[in-house]
C-alpha cells in the first residue's frame, strides 16, 4: 500500500510537470488515469458496476519503453488478478476488447508497467 | 454503457483532471459510497458471442481438480484468446503482437484465485517454451495452435508457484523470459 501511495504522490507531482500533454485517447472510458514520465504507475481505485471490465492503456513514444502492459489489481491486499498482453508503445489505445470477469462492489486499481520509461502513459477500464 | 464508480480518489488527482480532458490526470465519475460486501463474479459464460468463431482449444487441464481451458477465437478477423476456469470466463485478449525481437507475448490470469493461467502467442522462431516454477523442474509448454503467423500456448499452475516462462531458439539458446511479468504478478509486495 505504501508503494501505491508513494506512486500516487509521484504521479501527481509528475502530472503537474507535464500538464498539457495530450492523452491521445478517442475511446470513451469510464475510468482512466494518465501519467507523465515513468516505467511504473498505479491508478486510483474504482469499483466496476458490471461483471465484465475491459482494461487497456496507451503510451507515447520518445522514451526507452518499447512495450507496456496493464494489470488489474484488487485494492484489498493488492492482489493482482490479471495482466494483459504486452502492447507496443505507439501512441495508440490498446484494449482487451471482450472484457474480463470481475466482482462488482469490489474496489480495484490499475497498474501500468513499461519495459522502460515512457514520457506519458495512460491506463483505463470500461464496462 | 454502465458506469464504473471511482473510490478513494485523491483530491489532488481530481483537481489535475479538471485541467481539461486533454491533460494527464484521472478521468472519473463522482466519488461513491463505501464498498458493498463482496459479490460473486458475474462473468457467467465462457461461450463466445455470435461474432466469435472458435479456431482451436489451445490447452485445457485441471489444477487441484479445478478445470481450466483456453480457446483461440476468430473475432471479426482478430485472433483472440478466451480463458475459462470451472467453465466461467476469465481473461480475454486479442492480437498479441510478437516478433523476432520480442518472440513471446504472455498474459497472466489469476481472475479465479484457484488457478493461475499463463497463455499467449509465440513467434515461429521460437523452438521451445519452458515453464519454471518453485515446485519442480522446468516443463515444456506445447505450442498447440498456429494461426496468423503465430503459435499459441497455455498452461496453468497453482497460484504462487510460477516463476518464469522462457523461450528457446532452435539452437537451444534462451531468447525470451517472462520472468519480470510473472514476478510482478506473483510477488505480493509489488
Amino acid at each position: 500500500m505504501f508503494r501505491k501511495v508513494l506512486s500516487t504522490i509521484t504521479i501527481a507531482a509528475t502530472t503537474v510537470l507535464v500538464a498539457g500533454l495530450s492523452t491521445g485517447s478517442a475511446q470513451a472510458t469510464d475510468f482512466w488515469q494518465a501519467w507523465g514520465s515513468g516505467s511504473y504507475h498505479a491508478s486510483a481505485d474504482f469499483v466496476p458496476t458490471g461483471g465484465l471490465v475491459h482494461i487497456g492503456g496507451w503510451a507515447c513514444e520518445g522514451g526507452s519503453a518499447h512495450s507496456f502492459y496493464v494489470s488489474l489489481v484488487k485494492t484489498s491486499g493488492s492482489q493482482k488478478v490479471f495482466s494483459s498482453y504486452s502492447w507496443d508503445v505507439d501512441g495508440r489505445d490498446h484494449v482487451d476488447p471482450r472484457g474480463i470477469g470481475v466482482n462488482t462492489s469490489t474496489a480495484y486499481y490499475l497498474r501500468w508497467y513499461g519495459n522502460g520509461s515512457a514520457p506519458c502513459s495512460k491506463a483505463f477500464a470500461t464496462n | 454503457m454502465r458506469r464504473i464508480r471511482p473510490v478513494l480518489l485523491p483530491a489532488l488527482i481530481a483537481t489535475l483532471a479538471a485541467c481539461g480532458p486533454a491533460g494527464p490526470g484521472a478521468g472519473t465519475r463522482p466519488a461513491p459510497a463505501a464498498a458493498a460486501p463482496e459479490a460473486a463474479p458475474e462473468a457467467a459464460t465462457a461461450v463466445p458471442g455470435p461474432e466469435a468463431a472458435k479456431v482451436a482449444v489451445i490447452a485445457r487441464g485441471e489444477v487441484d481438480g479445478v478445470p481450466w481451458q483456453v480457446d483461440l477465437l476468430d473475432e471479426n478477423g482478430l485472433l483472440c484468446t478466451q480463458a475459462s476456469v470451472d467453465r466461467r470466463a476469465t481473461g480475454h485478449g486479442c492480437d498479441p503482437p510478437v516478433s523476432k525481437a520480442v518472440p513471446v507475448n504472455v498474459a497472466v490470469d489469476g481472475l479465479d484465485d484457484r488457478v493461475l493461467l499463463v497463455y499467449g502467442a509465440a513467434d515461429p522462431s521460437v523452438a521451445g517454451l519452458l515453464a519454471h516454477s518453485r515446485t519442480g523442474a522446468p516443463r515444456r509448454v506445447a505450442v498447440t495452435a498456429t494461426s496468423g503467423g503465430r503459435g499459441f500456448f497455455a498452461y496453468a499452475v497453482k497460484p504462487g508457484t510460477a516463476t518464469d516462462l522462457t523461450a528457446l531458439d532452435s539452437d537451444g539458446r534462451e531468447v525470451f523470459s517472462a520472468g519480470d511479468k510473472i514476478w510482478q504478478f506473483e510477488d505480493p509486495g509489488r
